[in-house]
């Protein structure tokens, strides 16, 4: 009887609930003595080539996750793409623009190889030779590797969650938590169909697209070609998640557009052939505005 | 080299067991892995291609949940090819299908997605632009039989209505939205078929049967190992109560066994005390008779007393002295006669050991003088049966006896020491030759000529000496020999 009425409620729950966005969980992921390695790690610019650049110079935790520079600047030369927020990184399905990277951390990985020219074996000398590194990884890992520090640096990232955004407290249920524009955008959003491809618990993070279905993207980026080399691939990328949205300016994946009005027309006109009107642009970035969470553990606003 | 054969075969089948053990208790474990984690598979495909008609069917308007699907399943296959053993080949198998849905998955969202978008916004262009101009009306008719059977005799009935529409603004904007759907629709139809066709859930199904069937074999397997164990305990149990049960026997005919020889023993040691008297008998017939003489003496006198008129009351006095003598003189032959009753008690040596001394006197030939030296406090007392003292004290002093022949003195001396007590008997004969005397204890060594004892004396006094835990020392030079017996004074004694 019991069982029957909990799928009652399930069944007329989901029905009730077909809402394109799912609200972030709740969990605050504790600080363990995991993350609290990753953490001193994400910050030490001994882990790149040149020993200047650490995680933090294109994720930086005090503006959203990312840089405020359209592509960040490497001693290589400026990187191909906009920095993608770290926050809530855990909770898309792939990474990275073209999607081809399935776990966070092979995005580690990929992001000391190549962004930042690691050297493994001088990085993992340095480490050793430091007492405090050296006792921390002894303790947790048995010892200073590679993988033990992708570990350390992944257990952090974990912890890097923006629950409690007014629009997720709207979602639960507290319809006064967005204004009457907020809510207003977020029908447009919903019936212009921006909600087909920005959905699910990260608004995003968990399909490709082609990057201009109904007009053509200002950029030869080949999009996902260049990992698949299939024709269908070109000009596809991962559709971005647009939690924090409001904080991770520039937009797109050179970050050629400086602000969320221009970004979201633009994404209108090209991935759904409208042309927006301009209370149309403002409703649809006041909503926007509401998918900024907060990052509590360390108490400062993403 | 037996037994080094036998601990190798022992070791070999320890080692046998074990490994078998071991190697049971690895695929058992893997295999219920490997249950777990294809079942988990089957479980997560159906939620997958549930999670996929509902999305087709715009119930469901996300795609964590299809995200999360494949990848539980990408787990699932982690978790298979780890257990796979033999089955590595099939779980590659599914690999390759669920890499198979995993790319088409991707098509298929982003497909979806716009084919989502632009379905939800020709209708809502179909609202506002319907009243505007008729051919929208009848474009959405067509397009609505092409969403049911999109086939290109529809998609041709809709693309003639595309070309009625007027040109410009929202118009431009439908037609695009349109053409977008006819172009993606059957591909997401096709996507679709691919991902739903895709036999993921029915090879895995199959999977599990040729895994249930290998789990069958190695069930029947481990079941027979299980009843080897089992026979194996069985045969090593009856072992046992067999074993126990020829113990039980055993000891139970031990005990028998020694029940009869204490017997025989202690009627061995009552036969040498009947043989030891027959051979007192003429002295004790000897005192007797000197009784009875006397009482006959006295009996004279007193009817002479009586005929003279005189009172026989002395006569009558001496008969009763003697006769209270000759009875106790019996009494001392049938306390030495009674059998033992086997049992301790503490007593004083010396009123045990002159009793035996008067009890073998009279046997004693004419010129032997016996001295009796006690040199014991009469307060000390020794724990011993005083029967059997009494049978080495006669043993002893018959022996010295024969020795002396018909004239020389014997010795019985008691003396305490710190260990016990010494009962020493000595005698002034010829003694023992020193090559006789290491058999001396032996039954039938005696020296005496055929006929005049049992030759048991000896051995018995040293049998009754070692269950007293005492000791026997001799000393023999021709005109004086002594036996040494050392009792302890012993609070109990073994028997």
């Amino acid at each position: 009887m019991r069982l029957f009425t909990l799928l009652l409620f399930l069944t007329l729950g989901s029905a009730g609930a077909a809402e394109p966005i799912l609200p972030l969980p709740e969990i605050r992921p504790a600080a363990t003595p995991a993350s609290r390695l990753g953490r001193r790690l994400f910050h030490d610019p001994r882990l790149s080539g040149s020993g200047r650049l650490s995680c933090t110079h294109c994720h930086r935790l005090d503006r959203g996750g990312d840089d405020d520079r359209p592509r960040p600047p490497l001693p290589t030369g400026p990187h191909p793409h906009n920095t993608p927020t770290v926050f809530n990184a855990r909770y898309n399905h792939y990474l990275h623009w073209y999607g081809d990277l399935d776990t966070l951390e092979e995005q580690a990985r990929v992001a000391l190889q190549r962004d930042m020219q690691v050297d493994w074996p001088a990085v993992l000398a340095r480490l050793s030779a430091d007492p405090d590194y050296a006792a921390s990884f002894r303790r947790l890992y048995g010892g200073v590797s590679e993988t033990a520090v992708i570990a350390a640096l992944v257990a952090f990232e974990r912890t890097l969650v923006t629950p409690d955004a007014p629009f997720d407290r709207f979602l639960r249920g507290d319809t006064e938590a967005l204004t009457p524009r907020q809510r207003r955008g977020y029908v447009l959003f919903k019936r212009l169909g921006c909600s087909a491809c920005h959905q699910g618990v990260n608004v995003g993070g968990n399909l490709r697209q082609k990057l201009g279905v109904f007009g053509r993207y200002p950029s030869d980026d080949p999009g996902r070609f260049a990992v698949t080399g299939r024709p269908q691939d070109l000009g596809v990328f991962r559709v971005p998640s647009l939690r924090n949205v409001a904080l991770t300016a520039p937009y797109f994946h050179d970050g050629r557009v400086k602000t969320l009005e221009k970004a979201v027309s633009l994404m209108a006109e090209l991935q759904l052939g409208i042309r927006l009107t301009e209370a149309e642009i403002q409703d649809l970035v006041a909503f926007l505005h509401s998918l900024t969470g907060r990052w509590k553990p360390e108490g400062i606003r993403p | 080299m037996k037994s080094l054969l036998l601990g190798i075969l022992l070791a070999l089948c320890l080692a046998g067991l074990t490994a078998l053990y071991r190697y049971a208790d690895l695929e058992a474990a893997d295999a219920a892995r490997f249950a777990a984690a294809l079942t988990a598979l089957r479980l997560h495909d159906a939620e997958f291609n549930r999670d996929l008609l509902r999305l087709r069917h715009g119930d469901l308007p996300h795609y964590d949940t299809v995200n999360a699907a494949i990848r539980a399943i990408g787990t699932d296959l982690t978790a298979l090819s780890a257990a796979a053993g033999e089955l590595a080949p099939e779980v590659a198998a599914l690999g390759l299908l669920a890499q198979h849905k995993r790319e088409r998955l991707e098509a298929f969202k982003s497909d979806h997605a716009l084919v989502r978008n632009s379905l939800a916004y020709t209708i809502h262009l179909q609202e506002t632009l319907a009243r505007r101009h008729p051919a929208v009306t009848a474009l959405g008719a067509s397009l609505l039989r092409f969403l049911r059977h999109p086939d290109e005799r529809r998609r041709k009935a809709v693309t003639r209505q595309l070309s009625r529409l007027p040109p410009g603004g929202e118009f431009d904007s439908l037609n695009a939205h349109v053409q977008l759907i006819l172009e993606r629709l059957p591909r997401l139809e096709t996507t679709l078929g691919e991902l739903l066709n895709t036999p993921l859930g029915t090879v895995a199904r199959r999977l599990a049967q040729v895994h249930l069937a290998a789990q069958t074999r190695l069930q029947r397997r481990a079941d027979g190992f299980r009843l080897g164990l089992y026979l194996a305990a069985l045969a090593f149990l009856s072992y046992l109560l067999l074993a126990l049960a020829r113990l039980h026997q055993a000891h139970r005919n031990l005990q028998a066994e020694m029940h009869r020889r204490l017997e025989a023993e202690r009627q061995l040691l009552q036969a040498q005390k009947m043989e030891a008297l027959g051979t007192l008998a003429s002295g004790i017939a000897h005192d007797f008779n000197n009784l009875l003489t006397s009482i006959q003496g006295y009996a004279v006198l007193g009817r002479e007393q009586l005929k003279a008129g005189q009172s026989p009351a002395n006569a009558i006095g001496r008969i009763e002295t003697i006769v209270a003598r000759g009875r106790e003189l019996v009494s001392r032959l049938l306390q030495f006669a009674r059998p033992g009753s086997g049992r301790s008690e503490r007593f004083a040596p010396g009123p045990v050991v002159s009793e035996a001394l008067d009890f073998v006197r009279p046997a004693l030939p004419g010129r032997v003088r016996l001295r009796f030296d006690n040199r014991l406090p009469p307060e000390r007392k020794v724990t011993g049966r005083p029967g059997e003292w009494q049978q080495v004290v006669v043993n002893l002093v018959r022996n010295a006896a024969d020795a002396v022949g018909g004239d020389g003195e014997i010795t019985v001396s008691l003396t305490a020491t710190a260990a016990g007590v010494i009962l020493a008997v000595s005698d002034d004969g010829e003694g023992i030759p020193p090559e006789r005397l290491s058999t001396i204890f032996e039954p039938f060594a005696s020296g005496k000529p055929t006929g005049s004892g049992s030759g048991l004396g000896l051995a018995i006094v040293e049998r009754i000496v070692h269950a007293h835990g005492g000791r026997i020392e001799v000393e023999s030079r021709p005109g004086r020999t002594v036996f040494r017996i050392h009792f302890p004074w012993g609070e109990s004694l073994q028997r």
